[in-house]
């Protein structure tokens, strides 16, 4: 076994190295520029986890087969002292062995990627440092391509002053890249959920085990992640040669996913909780860290999650599908502008005049004109729900489309009321208990610091009341009329008040979206609120998973942050982001970090856990196996 | 307690139900038979308020559920459901369990039964019919936490009733029950509605397998193509041999 997981590692590791190898050829580190090491090392994790989770489906189903749902019982909440027959059935029957191996295998891999590519790297700069030219037998291998592999800054090429630890830090770059994708691949049969009890029942019976270790790294890892941003973020202190704004944006959206891993690896209760409070904090440093660009991309992706998080409740709590949530955004964008920036509307600071009130001021803050905002978005949702109320699936999708595309030329056309395509300019930026704006970013943040950190904020709270209400009362009439209209309203759910409250909350926060993406922007025009931010907004749900807040994050980081890492390498973005969605769609068709009401839906039954159906045959057969090894463990002692 | 006078029913332009007219006393188990596209699903439909009813009333009486306590104020309530929405006929206290099962098929177990006390403000009578429910069905309470869809056909039949029951009903319209089930759990399924009777509860029974609904239910209505034409205690027509050919296949 050791010596097959190891041929077959190498083998992995050749392969991957065959196709990173092409990447390289044609030129796509130099175009990256200082991203190169982490996002190749991301994508060889996400060849490498394409491999692993394969086998360790394929050995789960011959060998120790899914998780009993009483061990996940047990393991999860109430994990006292272990009997014997508790110790043996996981040795049993727990895919922890299995976990091992893949754990192994994948760190195997990305070393054997890892060596390769440094010695490749290092022999190419050699030669470059030595005056030979590469370039007419492969015409983009130049020094800056090479550069940018190995992470150092083009001119130290040909000086040959490339020092050593560069080499080892692309191949622990790209062991890590292995360690990630086992740990992903050997945790995806039972879920990340089940992986925490699994491996912390194993580490009780059998002491430390490699799958409990990696558990800890897990949750480690956003910190590491962090601490590292901010070493990043000192002056003098350089380490990928240029880009090095992107690379520590690349790092801020790998730690703040990997943060909802480390929530979902640690146990329920204490752990958890401690967990997510330093997590939290850990967030919440990052507007003071980061600097204006990296902050600017980290304030946009959380107003999407705020988008996310809204339309999810349309579209995946209450089962609507909406096509034209921009509207609501929009609309909470324009009524913050009109009351912050009054005199950019014609018709407003006319009107203003003629009661006596300088339009040149301020009609309302950005606290008190939220209220207003969301108040505003929330009637959009239900003019908007009144007219579709009988309308369901493609039909629905088809008005709604509409009215996004109206409340967009209504804004363009409204010219004495918006301004028209002049937009509205000198939107104000929140302020902070009286504080300027101004007076609050001199200091420690940058503006758009500033703004970052209220999206946070506003993003954790809209999160707050989205799962709160996913296992609330209304949240249940959603979901049933979800499943079946007449059978919800048969069991007394009012389904007109019921679907319009979905349309006013889902519309309310994409108002406090809007709002808060106006003051961001300081000018805001029509174009802003085209069909696209629908459409971002839908994707980034499907492929975070429908229904599940976490994913909802983990969506608007892959699909608004993600772009902006790869803008360096212009003409493949597309095809790379069009090749990243197909897989997820393919091998995660649920999402990535799936709700678990989807998971049921769309995923094979083992990996939603839902092989309950053979259970009671196992457990007995279980009982059975326990029984007759004590027994033999007696007979044994008794012989001695 | 329930009374059909002449309803009428349209799909569109097709006329399904041509004046039904039925009553169901309480206490009592009232059988609806027929084959199929004889109009069984589409009078409980319409009883339900989930159809229309373009012509004639439907009628339930009982005494309200707050004043059940005999106070002076406590008069029988007469109410034209007809004239209803779905959602408030639900509260009236008539519940459906509808044909097909159609439980919540992504919601727990325990979700299902929430959805069908939704309409209940009474937290402690919530409890308790849902301890009545677990010893109805004990194998919910094994499943408590299990999403609907991955249950047994036989399980999601408990869990319909069970639903159905969690709404505090005065009435219970059953849709065939026995759709889909083997043998010995049709059997289980219809030892458990006389059970449900047995505690007081009246019940609709709309059913294919003519045999066991008619020797569970007290009286019977046999329905062809929109029309009432027999009906009579439950033993008359098992005995009745029309009905024997056309529906007991003897």
């Amino acid at each position: 076994m050791p010596l097959q997981t190891a041929t077959g590692a190498v083998r992995t590791g050749l392969v991957a190295f065959g196709f990173l190898g092409y990447l390289i050829l044609i030129g796509i580190p130099a175009k990256l520029g200082g991203p190169a090491l982490p996002v190749l090392a991301l994508v060889a994790a996400l060849f490498f986890w394409l491999i692993l989770r394969r086998e360790s489906a394929g050995l789960s189903a011959v060998g120790t087969g899914p998780v009993p749902a009483s061990l996940e019982r047990k393991a999860g909440w109430e994990i006292g002292p272990q009997s014997a027959s508790d110790a043996s059935s996981v040795r049993e029957r727990l895919p922890y062995q299995l976990s091992q191996s893949v754990l192994l295998k994948g760190l195997l891999a990305g070393a054997t990627l890892g060596i390769l590519i440094a010695v490749v790297s290092g022999i190419a700069a050699a030669a470059m440092g030595n005056g030979i030219a590469i370039q007419p037998v492969f015409d983009k291998i130049v020094p800056i391509n090479v550069a940018a592999l190995i992470g150092v800054s083009p001119g130290q090429i040909p000086q040959a002053e490339v020092p050593f630890f560069r080499y080892l830090l692309q191949v622990l770059f790209f062991t890590g890249a292995g360690l990630l994708a086992s740990l992903a691949a050997a945790a995806g049969r039972s879920g990340l959920t089940h992986a925490a009890p699994i491996a912390k029942l194993s580490e009780q019976v059998s002491g430390p085990t490699i799958a409990s270790a990696s558990r800890y790294a897990g949750i480690a890892l956003p910190f590491v992640l962090l601490a590292y941003i901010g070493w990043l973020g000192l002056p003098g202190v350089s380490a990928f040669g240029s880009n090095e704004g992107t690379v520590r944006l690349l790092f801020t959206l790998v730690a703040t996913g990997s943060g909802l891993f480390a929530w979902r690896l640690s146990l329920p209760g204490r752990e958890r909780s401690i967990v997510a409070v330093l997590l939290g904090l850990g967030v919440l440093t990052l507007p003071f860290i980061l600097d204006q660009f990296q902050n600017s991309v980290m304030g946009l992706v959380f107003i999407f999650v705020m988008m996310g998080l809204g339309l999810n409740i349309v579209v995946g709590y209450a089962g609507l599908l909406d096509l034209g949530y921009v509207a609501f955004f929009a609309i909470g964008a324009y009524t913050y502008a009109f009351l912050s920036a009054p005199f950019s509307s014609p018709y407003i600071s006319n009107l203003l005049n003629i009661l006596g009130i300088s339009p040149e001021t301020p009609l309302l803050g950005y606290w008190t004109a939220l209220p207003v905002a969301m108040l505003t978005a929330a009637i959009g949702g239900i003019l908007l729900g009144i007219p579709v109320l009988r309308l369901r699936g493609d039909y629905l999708a088809i008005v709604t489309l509409g009215f996004g595309e109206i409340i967009r030329l209504f804004m363009l056309n409204l010219g004495e009321l918006t301004n028209g395509p002049r937009g509205i300019l000198e939107i104000s930026q929140p302020n902070l208990f009286g504080l300027s704006p101004a007076t609050v970013t001199s200091g420690l943040l940058s503006s758009q610091g500033w703004t970052f950190f209220v999206a946070l904020i506003s993003s954790a709270l809209v999160a707050f009341v989205a799962i709160r209400l996913n296992s609330s009362r209304l949240g249940r009439a959603w979901f049933a009329m979800q499943e079946d209209e007449d059978v919800a309203e048969a069991t007394g759910v009012h389904l007109v008040r019921t679907k319009l409250l979905a349309f006013a909350i889902g519309a309310t926060f994409a108002g406090m979206a809007g709002q808060l993406y106006a003051a961001r922007q300081i000018n805001i025009f029509p174009e802003n609120f085209s069909l696209f931010v629908s459409i971002d907004a839908l994707a980034l749900i499907i492929v975070g998973g429908i229904g599940s807040p976490a994913g909802i994050v983990l969506g608007a980081l892959a699909l608004k942050g993600l772009p902006e890492v790869l803008r360096g390498v212009d003409e493949y973005r597309i095809v790379a982001f069009a090749a990243l969605l197909v897989i997820m769609m393919i091998v995660r068709p649920a999402g990535i970090l799936p709700s678990a009401r989807r998971r049921i839906q769309l995923a094979d039954p083992v990996e939603a856990g839902l092989d309950s159906t053979a259970e009671p045959v196992e457990e007995t057969d279980l009982v059975e196996q326990t029984g007759t090894s004590k027994q033999t463990a007696n007979g044994q002692e008794e012989a001695k | 307690m329930l009374i059909l006078d002449s309803v009428h029913t349209y799909y569109g332009h097709i006329h399904a139900l041509k004046g039904i007219s039925l009553t169901v006393n309480k206490g009592e188990v009232v059988t609806l038979i027929g084959s199929n596209g004889a109009g069984k699903t589409t009078t409980l439909n319409t009883i339900s308020g989930v159809l229309p009813t373009r012509a004639g009333a439907i009628y339930f009486q009982d005494s309200p559920r707050s004043a059940g306590d005999g106070s002076p104020n406590a008069r029988d309530i007469d109410i034209r459901l007809d004239r209803l929405p779905a959602h408030d006929v639900a509260r009236l206290g008539v519940s459906q369990s509808p044909e097909g099962r159609k439980i919540f098929a992504r919601l727990t177990v325990q979700e299902n039964l929430a959805m069908g006390a939704f309409a209940r403000s009474d937290p402690e009578g919530v409890l308790h019919d849902l301890e009545r429910v677990f010893e109805l069905f004990p194998r919910l309470k094994e499943r408590l936490s299990q999403p609907g869809g991955t249950l047994s056909g036989g399980e999601q039949q408990m869990l319909a009733i069970g639903r159905a029951l969690m709404s505090s009903p005065r009435i219970l319209l059953l849709d065939e029950p026995s759709m889909g089930l083997a043998p010995l759990l049709v059997q289980q399924i219809f030892q458990i509605i006389r059970e449900i009777n047995a505690q007081g509860m009246t019940i609709l029974l709309v059913e294919q397998n003519a045999q066991a609904a008619l020797q569970v239910a007290d009286r019977g209505y046999v329905l062809e193509t929109g029309n009432i034409v027999l009906s009579g205690p439950a033993g008359d027509l098992l005995a009745n041999p029309q009905v024997a050919e056309a529906y007991l296949g003897i």
